[in-house]
């Protein structure tokens, strides 16, 4: 088991795909900065849709990462995670 | 579309007062003509559009090996009469640096999604009031001089105006196999018009006859709960090149069903669960020989209710060849969330289970054109067990074992 990173000073190191796996990218962030703004410069950088709010899980646990915690307290180096929508299909309307 | 984005005026129609120029999304209340939001349209915005024009300039003309990212094109506002609107912005096209003669024409309502995210905002904000109709338009915000910063939604000139776009970093060309299309041709079983790219029609896609029916099973297993509700999975097989043709298809071969999702008759969450399984299984497939080129090329789901809350058949159901309401359709959350899971994956594909009026079965097949899932064809094909993956490349890759 890897140790978590250093919040002030290493960044931590982690790859993420889009689900459908034909976008995969290194990413290296301050550990101490939130999910959410983590998730955010992730959809950016791979242009995804803007009108749907996105959010990160881990691959190796299938959980999703809590958005207002600090990505450091929540990944170890080396993880790989998925960007997944917040949506679902349904015929509501 | 940001402003630094560069402006040409390529066909010599000089535009002398516009310094800048932004495509945008204007919004006007029910009372038109009041004037609510303008809302910039995106590089993100666009990377829809700009993946349909690489499929249909380059995947399927031989050059699947060119990356999305390497595709430059010119976005130009395309502009209709009527006699009702006058001239009004029908939508825009693009049309790829090179070559010069591909081009694709997108309608406004494509962007259709950039008004729905303005309007969000003006409810949150009680601009808009909940259930008020809007208007949507689309423009070039233009300013007037350097360095003024007042601007104009689609001033006179700014229909000559093309901007350039291009494809987002690091998206590349996707992993296809080489398959005669020929071969799939040969073993259709149910008659289909197939498209082709000369007719400017969606790229040809298969499915065999048991993916077919799994897709239907796993869609229409939510029907027997109580009450019912959506269940449904993903399509999965190779995107394949024809090594004779250099046409572009799909051929769906099997369905993942969704398991541990999150269902209710109106809704289907795919849960961490969900997707943890179904990435393993994509895993697995990849690795092996006989799948190493399968991919998720769309959904299917199932509308496993009765359409208008199960208002009886309008007296004419028995006259008509077809009942027309039917809850085999995309919804708009269905639209979402397929943009969101297939973004720049023009090959994309969408099939809803659903009934009609009366309770029988109905489907609807989908695909993108134009910037949107719209209604398309399909060919049923018999087994595909000794598909001949990449005979014909030049680099001689190995035939896989059978799967």
């Amino acid at each position: 088991m890897q140790q978590l990173a250093s919040r002030e000073t290493e960044q931590l190191e982690f790859s993420a795909s889009n689900v459908t796996g034909t976008q995969e990218m290194p990413f290296a962030f301050v550990p101490g900065l939130s999910v959410r703004s983590v998730t955010d410069s992730i959809a950016n950088r791979m242009a995804l849709p803007t009108d749907v709010t996105w959010t990160l899980r881990d691959d190796g646990s299938s959980a999703y990462l809590d958005e207002d915690a600090p990505i450091g307290d929540q990944l170890e180096r080396g993880a790989h995670v998925t960007i997944t929508p917040k949506a679902h299909l349904g015929g509501s309307d | 579309m940001n402003e630094s984005s560069a402006i040409h005026t390529p066909r010599e129609t000089a535009v002398p007062t516009i310094s800048e120029a932004a495509l945008a999304m204007r919004l006007t209340g029910e009372h038109r003509g009041v004037v609510l939001a303008t809302e910039a349209v995106t590089d993100r915005d666009l990377v829809d559009a700009t993946a349909e024009l690489w499929q249909a300039g380059f995947l399927r003309r031989g050059r699947a090996d060119v990356d999305l990212a390497d595709v430059h094109a010119q976005l130009r506002l395309v502009h209709r009469e009527s006699e009702r609107a006058g001239r009004y912005c029908a939508g825009f096209e693009l049309e790829a640096d090179e070559p010069g003669d591909a081009r694709v024409f997108f309608p406004r309502e494509s962007l259709d999604f950039v008004a729905a995210r303005s309007a969000q905002r003006l409810l949150e904000s009680g601009e808009l009031a909940a259930g008020s109709a809007y208007f949507y338009e689309l423009g070039f915000e233009c300013g007037s001089r350097p360095g003024v910063a007042a601007r104009a939604f689609a001033p006179e000139g700014s229909d000559a105006i093309g901007i350039a776009v291009r494809g987002p970093e690091g998206r590349r060309a996707p992993r296809v196999a080489a398959v005669p299309i020929r071969w799939l041709r040969e073993r259709i079983v149910e008659s289909a018009d197939l498209p082709t790219p000369a007719s400017g029609d969606p790229y040809p896609v298969f499915i065999t006859a048991a993916a077919r029916a799994r897709a239907e099973r796993v869609s229409r297993r939510g029907a027997a709960s109580h009450p019912p509700v959506e269940t449904g999975g993903l399509l999965v097989g190779p995107l394949c090149v024809c090594p004779e043709t250099g046409e572009m298809f799909g051929v769906v071969c099997d369905v993942l069903e969704a398991t541990d999702a999150d269902a209710t008759t109106y809704s289907l969450t795919y849960s961490g669960p969900t997707w943890a399984r179904i990435q393993n299984i994509m895993r697995a497939r990849q690795a092996q020989a006989a799948t190493r080129h399968d991919r998720i090329l769309g959904q299917a789901h199932g509308h496993n209710f009765v359409p208008a809350e199960g208002a009886p058949p309008c007296e004419w159901c028995h006259l008509q060849p077809q009942c027309t309401r039917t809850s085999a359709y995309l919804s708009s959350d269905d639209r979402t969330w397929c943009r969101a899971i297939f973004s720049a994956e023009p090959w994309q594909l969408s099939v809803v289970y659903g009934l009609d009026a009366q309770s029988r079965p109905v489907e609807a097949f989908y695909g993108q054109r134009g910037g949107r899932l719209a209604r398309r064809s399909y060919a049923t094909v018999e087994r595909v067990d000794d598909l001949p993956f990449d005979r014909g490349l030049s680099s001689g890759l190995p035939d896989p074992p059978t799967r």
